[in-house]
Formats: structure tokens, sequence, C-alpha cells
């Protein structure tokens, strides 16, 4: 026989107050008594007021169109879905997750709020950055899709720590030769700097990758 | 707005969602991403996380619509319900590096706006901003922060009793006040 769970315990489990052998008999309790169960529905209710005491943020456009995108992204194939697995190891989300910041790539630039995740914004000539909410593993990493338009340099820079990148789309060339392409992945350690350019004629598609890099510092200036 | 209908428009924006109704999902986020934003920033203090999970409860909304139950609340009390709690996990399991311009962010969101929170925010709104400093302490530590009775004992150097009685008089207060409205839902 569980002992009686008075409106005390109940009010405190509304708020997820409780340690968790009580936690554990309220609930045992609620889903044994539908008239309980109701009660902390309705203290839920009123604890939700809490939250509507707060002044409400109006959301930038970009995240109701990445809802959109992301939408699409479940529903139907996206051109870029190849590259879901490898993303979702990269950038510690699910592939579900990874297919939808896939098909965000292809969503228009913005100009109105910089810095927004999941929307392209200008960063050189010819070169655009998306940042990425990537997963725990990648806390203090800059995650997100680099676009060069063709013909675009990537600006020297040397980074603190690993720096790994997945090719999407496009061609480019790096400071030391390597031709990159689709598909193709490059590991580069601690205190490494280069740039590289991309090619191709002005109007064919930009050279993208997905990028993972812990610190990166552009005050460094290019050998000559 | 009659504070019904509201309930009812909500509820039938989220039975067309689980019918697989985009344009309903759309309405629906028009209507609560304002209050669910500031719930996130309020807990996680980071606008990018804040607005990546936005768009992360709102997917979780898509799939799970099915599971709205219109007897047991209403969809505002469903959604926040949500996305504190996504909100909490993320806080703790992610050590997100604490922005200090969100704390001004949000400081100046509050000069412009106000929220309508449906029928009983009016008695609601009345019965928290009454309640004592410590009653309103207690509640918001377990709401905003996440902590059992034990740790806000611990924070805030009160024994664990006086924490819970202080934070089931606010409740009980705050319920009495939904109550006072005769809108069980």
């Amino acid at each position: 026989m569980t002992p009686a769970v008075g409106p005390e315990l109940l009010a405190l489990h509304a708020l997820d107050a409780l340690d968790a052998d009580d936690a554990a008999r309220v609930e045992a309790a609620v889903a044994a008594d539908p008239a309980l169960a109701r009660e902390l529905d309705a203290l839920r209710a009123a604890a939700a007021a809490i939250a509507g005491e707060l002044p409400v943020v109006a959301p930038p456009a970009g995240v109701k169109a990445r809802l959109e995108a992301s939408l699409d992204a479940l529903t139907r194939p996206g051109r870029l879905d190849r590259f879901a697995a490898r993303l979702a190891a990269l950038f510690d989300v699910t592939v579900d997750k990874a297919r939808m910041m896939l098909a965000w790539i292809d969503q228009p630039d913005q100009a109105d709020q910089p810095d927004e995740p999941g929307r392209w914004e200008a960063m050189a000539p010819g070169v655009s950055l998306m940042h990425l909410p990537a997963g725990p593993a990648c806390a203090g990493a800059d995650c997100g899709f680099v676009r060069l338009e063709p013909g675009a340099t990537f600006p020297w820079h040397a980074h603190d720590g690993e720096e790994v990148t997945v090719v999407l789309q496009g061609r480019a060339r790096d400071a030391d030769g390597t031709a990159l392409a689709p598909g193709a992945e490059v590991v580069l350690g601690a205190s490494t700097a280069h740039d590289f350019h991309a090619e191709g004629e002005v109007g064919e598609e930009p050279y993208i990758f997905a990028v993972r890099v812990f610190g990166v510092r552009f005050d460094v200036a290019r050998p000559a | 707005m009659d504070p019904v209908e509201t309930g009812d428009a909500d509820a039938a924006l989220v039975a067309a969602i689980a019918r697989g109704d985009r344009a309903a999902l759309a309405a629906l986020y028009d209507r609560h991403a304002g209050l669910l934003l500031a719930l996130a920033l309020r807990i996680l203090r980071d606008r990018r996380e804040a607005e990546d999970l936005l768009h992360d409860v709102f997917l979780e909304v898509w799939r799970a619509a099915g599971d709205f139950d219109p007897d047991r609340g209403r969809v505002r009390t469903w959604l926040a319900v949500r996305m504190r709690s996504r909100a909490l996990d993320r806080q703790k399991s992610a050590r997100i590096s604490r922005n200090v311009g969100d704390d001004a962010v949000i400081e100046r969101m509050a000069a412009d706006d106000v929220v309508e929170t449906g029928p009983d925010h009016g008695r609601v709104r009345a019965a928290l901003a009454a309640l004592p400093a410590e009653q309103r302490q207690v509640i918001e530590l377990a709401y905003f922060d996440g902590l059992s009775c034990s740790e806000i004992g611990e924070r805030t150097g009160t024994p664990v009793g006086t924490v819970k009685s202080r934070m089931a008089a606010a409740m009980g207060k705050l319920r009495g006040a939904l109550d006072a409205g005769g809108a069980r839902s």
C-alpha cells in the first residue's frame, strides 16, 4: 500500500522539485488515481503561468524559415542527404538533424541578423558562413558550413585546435596544392595554417564544406 | 479575445497538425513562438541555443501532435511544459558558455512587450505579483533553473522543510487563481 500523496507533494512535483524517491512515489500514485492525475495537470498549468510572466521575445524570421526547410527535409529526399551520416558524426547530432542542416544550405542569405545559427552570413568577398547548433561533444568548437563563390579565396588563418572538414559540393585547391572535391575529408592538427581557393567559373556552383574547428585565428600573416 | 475560443482554436490547430497540416503548424508557431523563445532564453541565457531549441520543439510538435489530449489541459501549457523540459535537459547536458549579452537582450525586450497568455492570465498574474518574495524565489528557482527543493535549500541557505512549505504555499495560490476563473482546462 503506497502512503497517501498529499497536496504539498503533488504541488512540488508539478515543479519537478522532488528528489527521485518522492517523485517516483507521486508518479505511482498519480498513475493509480485519475483524480490525482487531473489535479497534477491543473498544478502544471498553474506552473506554466510562471512562464507566462516573461515578456515575449519575437523570434527572428529565420527560425520559422529553417523550420519549414527542416520539415521539407523530413518529408522528401534532399540533394545532399548522402552526407547526413558523416555530418551527424562530425557535429554530434542525429542523422535527422544532419539532414535538416543540409537542407538549410539552400536557404536564402540574410542581412538582418548577423551570427544567427542556420543562416548564411557574409564573411569576406565571395565567402559566406553558416553557424550550426552542434551537440555537446562539440562544445568549444566552431561548427558550420562555409561557402565560396568560384574564384573566391578563404583568408589565411591558423587553427588553435583540430579542424575537420568534409567537402559537400564544388571544387577548391588548398594552399599546399591539395585538390578538394565532394566527399573529401581533411583533418588538420593544432597550430596549422592555410588558405584555399575555390575553382570554377563565375556562375558555376559554389564550393561548400562542413567544418568543425576548435579555435581559429585570422591575425596571422601568410608566409611570403 | 474570447478566452475559450483562444483555447479551442489552439486545440483545433494541434488536431490539424496531427493530420499533417503544415499551415496549421505555421499558425501555431505564430501564436506561441514568442512565449516559448522567451522561456528558452530565460532558462538557457543563450540566444543561439534558445532559437535552435525553438526549432526543435516545433519539429517535436509536428511529430507528437497526435499525443495532445485536450481534456488534460491547454495547448499553451502543453507547449510550455515541453519547452521547459527540453531547455532544462539541454542546460544540464551541455556546458553552455554563459553569454552576458543575452541578459541585456532579455531586459530590453522586457520593456516593450506584454504577453497574452489566455483566460486566466490576469488572475494568475495578480497571484504571482502578490506572492511574498521568498515564495516567488523558490518557485522561480525550481521552474527556470530546474533545482530540487534540496538544491534550493543549499543554494539559499534555507532549511529544506521551509523551502517545501514556501513552494507549496505559492503553488496553492497560483492553483487557486486558476480555479477562481472556473477554467479547469
